[in-house]
């Protein structure tokens, strides 16, 4: 068994901690590139969002590579993320490949754990005593591990808006990173993130204040820099501090429903949606609309809105956020992101964007 | 009192049944669903939403100055499968919508919500209505069914073998504006058409419950529907070929497609199989193209 898993944010570096604590051997897809994302749109079609374009891609290169067991993450509906895997499975068996699948329920119900049970009926037979007792172990070094990562993006997106060099943030992110993937055990998991932490946090400063955003969206786009076409490293060369809810930790605890905080500010961000959407859409649309409402009260220069092209919910969020826009006076920029997109426009969008909010703040525009 | 309806949502036999229900219930009714042609109403909603949403919401906005109430279905659940994410937001573009352009004050803007697991109680909504319309409950006429009758008979004894089988969603397949012309090409061209609603769900539903797994279910009631008239059409009665009818965008039939293409290769000596990808076209040259080629394949017909 050789298993891989698509690039999610930093949900590989979970998934891989996981797979090297249990001592399981695992393929890492190659960093999503635009291959990556021609690959997945050459075999499905037009109209099937980004996200999934990308997962097949990188499914595809670690098929390549030797991998025949897919972990993917699951959802429910009304989000076609829900139907991911097994849309993907079928293209896969068409390409003849043989692949064996474990699903991460995103929502934990009777189903979702049965077909768990399924799933892994057969991939336990290749599991060998010394796995099975890592394995607890492996989910919390996972887990521990992955939420490093969260830490550190959120200081990178913080101090890449206010560094005299952005771009020695992205180095001390990614070393950081790696540093966090290398790491063997707890001790040295958090001397890696501490001194990671402290790097990002000594950095040199340029003395400007910087614009702050608020980056909604879905929830994939949102985490993967590769498919958000790295919105917010963009914006933070362009001294915008970006804050977004969106982690691979909150996802995950969120379809447990086991963190009551977590589930208790949910409904609260359902109500601050209610005024606009009074009906719950589906996946992060309510959430969109009620984070962009969030921002307008927190004082935010402006709203970035990041979805993929065909994206269901959040074409419904975009024409309400533009409503939002309109209502609490904060500028809202919606980006649409496909396969063909290229970082110029998004540069062009983002450059135009952070004008309006600037202009704003100066009192030349209201 | 008139009373705007989307027509295209009429297609839809919960609202249908709906409508009559509340038609016998207030006969003095006069129901209006055609949007007028040309409406240039700037909506809230965004390039990429589906051609079928962006249709209801601008008819909608249309309707709503010619009328003295508009009647807006939030369909959430039809059979115990959901339907598309746009419908559950469909009342609130809607609304968004004519606070832009301005609602007239005396139009009543109502919600209707079909959240139903099982059959329709059409009476029971129509009731609901009634009762917000004129401030009271309806004196219920005998001979009301209780619930709404399906409309869906099997045709069992209809010989489709020379005819196209459409499928798709039941508003796109009947709606000429959101169809591309297609069933009426096919006529004009001397073909018989039959469509997945001449199936009744419950058996589309079960055959398209043959590629469910555990949480792997198809959720959306217009993709089981899809999926099982594409099965029955290749494995239970075979016509002479399949059509589908997508609406550009649609995220249901993006994913549907893949797995009906699937299916497709994977079958022995399957019938021609096309998808003609709807959208606001005025132009019908295209489609003339492709059907016209698809015909000659039904036929067999080969250059030399």
């Amino acid at each position: 068994m050789k298993v891989t898993f698509p690039h999610l944010g930093s949900m590989y570096i979970f998934c891989k901690a996981m797979a090297e604590t249990a001592g399981i051997p695992y393929v890492l897809p190659a960093p999503t590139s635009n291959h990556t994302r021609e690959v997945g749109e050459y075999h499905t079609n037009e109209s099937v969002c980004l996200p999934l374009k990308v997962i097949l891609g990188n499914l595809l290169d670690a098929i390549e590579n030797g991998a025949d067991t897919v972990v993917m993450v699951g959802s429910g509906p009304p989000c076609r993320l829900g139907l991911y895997d097994r849309m993907l499975k079928i293209i896969l068996r068409d390409l003849g490949h043989d692949i064996r699948w474990l699903t991460i329920p995103g929502m934990f119900n009777r189903k979702a754990l049965l077909q768990n049970r399924e799933e892994t009926r057969e991939l336990r037979k290749e599991l060998s005593p010394g796995n099975y007792v890592r394995f607890p172990w492996a989910m919390v070094m996972g887990w521990k591990k992955m939420l490093w990562c969260e830490h550190l993006e959120r200081t990178a997106a913080e101090m890449r808006a206010k560094a005299q060099d952005p771009a020695q943030v992205d180095r001390l992110l990614d070393k950081g990173l790696c540093g966090i993937d290398d790491a063997k055990g707890v001790r040295t998991l958090s001397r890696a993130g501490k001194s990671a932490l402290a790097g990002l946090r000594d950095i040199a400063q340029s003395g400007k204040t910087p614009l702050r955003v608020m980056m909604v969206g879905e929830v994939y786009t949102v985490m993967e820099p590769s498919i958000n076409m790295d919105v917010e490293r963009r914006l933070g060369h362009l001294g915008v501090a970006v804050h977004r809810s969106s982690y691979f930790s909150t996802h995950i605890r969120r379809g447990s429903r086991l963190d009551k905080t977590l589930l208790k500010e949910r409904q609260a961000l359902m109500q601050l949606a209610a005024p606009y959407l009074t009906y719950d859409v589906g996946a992060e649309c309510n959430f969109s609309v009620a984070e962009a409402v969030v921002a307008a009260r927190q004082g935010y220069d402006g709203v970035v809105h990041v979805y993929p092209f065909s994206c269901m919910p959040e074409t419904n969020a975009a024409a309400v956020l533009s409503v939002v826009s309109e209502a609490l006076n904060i500028p809202v920029l919606p980006v649409v992101i496909d396969r063909q997109d290229m970082g110029l426009r998004i540069d062009t969008q983002l450059e135009a964007f952070v004008d309006i909010m600037v202009w704003r703040k100066k009192g030349r525009i209201e | 009192m008139k009373i705007g309806l989307i027509g295209e949502l009429l297609h839809v036999e919960a609202v249908a049944a709906v409508k009559d229900a509340l038609s016998r219930m207030a006969p003095d009714i006069e129901w209006v669903h055609d949007a007028v042609q040309k409406d240039a109403t700037q909506l809230r909603l965004e390039g990429d939403a589906c051609y079928p949403f962006k249709k209801m919401v601008a008819g909608a906005v249309s309707l709503a100055s010619r009328v003295d109430a508009l009647l807006v279905p939030r369909i959430i659940r039809l059979d115990d499968y959901l339907m598309c994410p746009n419908f559950r937001a469909l009342p609130d573009m809607v609304r968004l919508s004519l606070e832009r352009t301005g609602v007239p004050e005396r139009t009543l803007l109502l919600t209707l919500e079909i959240d139903a697991s099982g059959p329709v109680d059409a009476a029971c909504l129509a009731a609901g209505v009634f009762n917000r319309l004129f401030g009271a409950p309806p004196m219920t006429p005998s001979g009301i069914n209780r619930t709404a009758a399906s409309c869906i008979d099997e045709f069992r004894d209809k010989d489709i073998s020379a005819a196209i089988a459409l499928i798709g969603h039941p508003y796109v397949l009947m709606d000429p504006r959101l169809n591309n012309g297609v069933p009426d090409l096919l006529h004009r061209l001397g073909h018989e058409t039959v469509c997945s609603r001449d199936i009744a769900f419950k058996t589309l539903s079960s055959l398209a419950g043959r590629h469910d797994f555990f949480a792997k279910t198809l959720y959306w009631r217009s993709a089981r529907e899809v999926l099982g008239a594409f099965i029955y059409f290749l494995e239970v009665r075979r016509p002479a070929g399949i059509i589908q009818l997508v609406p550009f965008n649609c995220g249901v039939d993006a994913l549907l497609r893949i797995e009906l293409a699937s299916l497709h290769k994977r079958m022995q000596n399957p019938v021609p199989y096309m998808v003609i990808v709807c959208d606001a076209h005025t132009q019908r040259d295209h489609v003339l193209t492709r059907v016209e080629a698809f015909l000659d394949m039904v036929h067999g017909i080969t250059l030399n």
